[in-house]
């Protein structure tokens, strides 16, 4: 009897131990907020507010001396936060479905403008509206409107903000911008060929093929002639740019979304990649390299032509660029056996990261005018170029010129240019002073300098931001289509390198057509019918009635 | 006291919470323990009963367990149904059993190897270079392991070339067949030093004396080592043998995941890669809950198993 009491006893120790110690965790920096608060609605500037600010990139890094340089302390002295940025330790998944799972949000939360993140977590009730706090405490802060509505949830709100985004309120008439994707090949070794003619996808092909074996090695090592990206679980990128180059359409004529993977046309793009695979132009470790692999491949100088976006490797790029400065990769447009110009899909776009105010937020008024000077032209100066008189002095042009102070301090190389703090990209708006910069002085420097490599590509570039379509996060199907989407990616993904190391055309072609009726038997016409939706939603958004840019 | 004395040799078990009164501070230590595996392994398993219920793509996950509408066993289903199960239930229970039966009994033999060597220099060189590897994590490892495997860059290859094994160059990671073997392989050169570590231990505390007695007899080095060094560590053996097969169908993660590939995907993606990739980064919750379920049951029923086998053969179970 007695022995049973206290088994009870210690049952019950253990049920209090249990229920105590998760709650342990994280409850007194709440408490400290709030203290902090009681002092009114408008603090003296120099009572600061710690805030946390999350960022779903693991690489990411506030780019100066955060709390000496003069960035923090301006932040600190104009709107009295102390921001406490936070990183995940992986891909930020982990993280994020806690913070889904758990609603424990931090102030600001910045992720990927293409996950799902802001949507569940605004549907969550985790965030305050853009617009809400707009209208409360900065009236006179106005975002591009194309690109706060885009943003639009169902609700009728606004949660989040982009950087990088493009506005068509800020473009000039007639405007063309740099295309998003680059194939480039190495200039070098093209003259040594006597630059042949590369104007259809035969053409190509055949000059690869006398860079197999005419030119064969590169400082002793084998050159690959055609260099992809990393084959993934979904497949592989450089698929994704061959469309574009090749100009399969994502729209019907009728204004309905076409799977490009279904067209006519699609099989021109596999039949390419076949047929390089079997002539020997791709190399066999492009279907087990990681990254890791290929930046090595290029900084080494042994890929010819990469099918792949320049910027993904600019660091490789210089390696090479350093050690051999005749060896440099210039973009070419890669079009189709019958020779049509790409359509390529060019940098617009509605933001790179998206930033977020969490709802249970101490500083909600501080955080809205921080994010307005951010946006404004002399918070984006202050990010870019830092302080007038400074670090930089305006030409009459308008354009700016760094001073000497800081070319001086860039040049030693000890990063004691962080005592400035400038480079914070969070709330970057590029494209308001992108034309402002100076021309880089060094050769590498202006030889990587993305407006400058892509510039042969600029005719062919055009505005698809349609194509992705606008998410509709209410569709009742949203769930089992996410679900059907990634299954059909998945299988793709498994399938894609088989069809391109088939031994035959004949072979390639008969596995392709066997993975898409396996495709059409796990859902894919249902898929697509999805898929329509939230295109004719994104044109909906944008008030087009045609997207392609070849059809308006 | 004596009174006491009295009671004990009246009653010579005391009450239960008597005796633990007595041996409290041990006893405290072992609350801890069970206080740990409470909260850290018992309490998270109210979360299987997403299994049961429809929580994909929940937006607050501790909300959907208690709300969510049950489903059924629909999930299991889904899985058993799912183009892939064959494959992977074929990968994980294959590839650990071989993993078993391979990566278990090495680092023995290589324990009993060292612990023959006379050169006492040498056998601590060979002992640091075989430990090493193991620092290292699989995703620098796997790194170095990707390049040297490499069909143009690479030292495999053509090593394999000139001893005749292969004709032409294949690439080795885009090869499903040759998948397991790698993973055998690899984990050999990364684990077996420090694996044998627990062995070297086991052999040195061997009453040296039987040895010389054995000499004497006229027992040769393998006569010793089968007579005398085996039997001696063989509880060692049986404990660690009964460990791994717990933690069978456990696959080593990051091992697999940094080799995978979609050329090798046949035959490398296992149920923890597969719970990782629907599950973390596409958050079906409950798909993925329902599939770890189905791992642990299987897991069960091959522990059960191993635990018979082993009381049959050495008359030492697990429970």
């Amino acid at each position: 009897m007695r022995s049973k009491k206290w088994m009870l006893t210690m049952l019950l120790f253990l049920f209090a131990a249990m229920t105590v110690l998760p709650a342990c965790t994280g409850n007194d920096r709440n408490e400290e907020q709030q203290e902090g608060n009681t002092n009114g609605t408008n603090p003296p500037a120099q009572e600061v507010l710690d805030i946390d600010w999350y960022v779903n990139l693991s690489w990411w890094k506030y780019s100066g001396d955060y709390g000496k340089d003069k960035f923090s302390q301006l932040i600190r002295d104009k709107f009295g936060l102390n921001i406490n940025f936070i990183t995940p330790a992986g891909d930020g998944s982990e993280q994020m479905s806690a913070m889904i799972a758990t609603g424990q949000i931090p102030d600001i939360i910045t992720v990927e403008s293409w996950m799902d993140y802001k949507t569940s977590l605004a549907k969550g009730g985790y965030l305050i509206s853009l617009n809400e706090l707009i209208e409360k405490y900065a009236p006179d802060f106005k975002p591009y409107e194309d690109i706060f509505n885009w943003y639009k949830e169902s609700d009728g709100n606004t949660y989040v903000l982009p950087n990088f985004a493009y506005s068509s309120y800020a473009l000039k008439p007639g405007e063309q911008l740099e295309s998003n994707s680059a194939f480039t090949l190495r200039s070098d070794i093209y003259e040594q060929l006597g630059r042949p003619d590369i104007s259809t996808a035969d053409k190509f092909l055949d000059v690869l093929e006398r860079v197999k074996n005419e030119v064969k090695t590169y400082d002793g090592k084998p050159v690959i002639p055609l260099q992809l990206y990393e084959f993934t679980s979904n497949g592989n990128s450089s698929l994704d740019w061959l469309v574009e180059n090749f100009a399969i359409p994502y729209e019907k004529e009728d204004g309905t979304y076409n799977n490009r993977r279904y067209d006519a046309k699609y099989w021109d793009t596999l039949r390419f990649l076949n047929d390089a695979y079997n002539r020997g132009l791709i190399s066999k470790d492009n279907f087990t390299d990681k990254r890791d692999q290929i930046n090595e491949k290029i900084a080494s100088g042994r890929v010819f032509s990469s099918l792949t976006s320049p910027q993904d490797f600019t660091d490789s790029m210089r390696t090479l660029y350093n050690n051999d400065d005749a060896a440099q990769f210039e973009a070419f447009a890669l079009r189709n056996y019958a020779g049509e110009d790409p359509v390529l899909t060019d940098i617009r776009g509605f933001g790179w990261l998206v930033t977020m105010v969490g709802k249970e937020s101490k500083a909600h008024e501080r955080i809205i005018k921080l994010m307005q000077f951010l946006n404004s032209k002399e918070g984006q100066h202050i990010v870019h170029f830092g302080w007038e008189g400074e670090t930089y002095t305006y030409n009459a042009d308008g354009t700016i010129a760094w001073t000497e102070e800081y070319t001086e301090t860039l040049a030693k190389g000890d990063g004691s240019e962080k005592k400035w703090g400038m480079g914070f990209n969070l709330l970057m708006d590029w494209y308001s002073v992108r034309d402002l910069f100076p021309q880089p002085d060094k050769p590498v420097d202006s030889y990587l300098a993305e407006s400058n490599m892509k510039k042969p590509l600029i005719p062919y570039s055009y505005d698809t931001s349609a194509s992705g379509g606008k998410p509709i996060p209410d569709h009742p199907g949203r769930d089992k289509m996410l679900e059907t989407g990634n299954r059909l990616s998945l299988f793709w993904g498994r399938e894609l390198p088989r069809i391109i190391m088939a031994e035959s055309e004949e072979k390639a072609r008969s596995i392709y057509e066997d993975t898409l009726a396996k495709l059409d038997e796990m859902g894919r016409s249902e898929y697509d019918a999805y898929t329509n939706e939230l295109f004719q939603n994104a044109k909906e958004a944008l008030g087009i009635k045609h997207s392609w840019p070849l059809y308006k | 006291m004596q009174q006491e004395t009295a009671l004990t040799k009246l009653r010579p078990q005391p009450s239960l919470p008597r005796r633990l009164w007595k041996q409290w501070q041990i006893q405290f230590m072992a609350l801890c323990g069970i206080v740990f595996i409470l909260i850290f392994n018992y309490l998270p398993m109210f979360g299987i009963v997403i299994a049961f219920k429809k929580a994909d793509y929940s937006v607050n996950l501790m909300k959907s367990v208690v709300e969510a509408p049950w489903v059924g066993f629909s999930y299991f289903k889904e899985f058993i149904n799912d183009y892939q199960f064959r494959d992977i239930l074929f990968n994980t229970i294959g590839l650990n059993l071989l993993q078993l039966l391979i990566n278990f009994p090495a680092p023995i033999i290589f324990a009993i190897l060292i612990s023959e060597i006379v050169h006492k220099r040498y056998k601590k060189f060979v002992q640091s270079i075989t430990y090493f590897p193991h620092f290292i994590s699989w995703i620098v490892f796997g790194g170095i392991v990707i390049n040297m495997l490499s069909v143009e860059s690479g030292v495999v290859v053509p090593i394999l070339m000139k001893l005749g094994f292969i004709d032409e160059p294949v690439a080795i990671l885009g090869e499903a067949t040759a998948f397991w073997g790698l993973i055998i392989i690899t984990s050999i050169i990364k684990g077996l030093g420090w694996g044998s570590i627990i062995y070297l231990a086991a052999i040195t505390s061997i009453d040296p004396t039987l040895y010389e007695a054995a000499t004497i007899d006229g027992a040769g080095r393998f006569r010793r080592i089968w007579h005398i060094t085996l039997p001696s560590i063989s509880g060692t053996i049986i404990v660690f043998f009964l460990l791994s097969v717990s933690n069978l169908l456990n696959s080593s993660f990051d091992h697999i995941w940094v080799f995978q590939n979609p050329l090798n995907l046949e035959r490398s993606e296992v149920i923890d890669t597969f719970v990782y990739k629907m599950g973390i980064t596409q958050m079906r919750y409950s798909y993925t809950t329902a599939v770890g379920l189905f791992k642990s049951l299987v897991a069960l029923v091959l522990l059960v198993a191993g635990h018979l086998l082993s009381k049959r053969i050495a008359g030492r179970g697990i429970f």
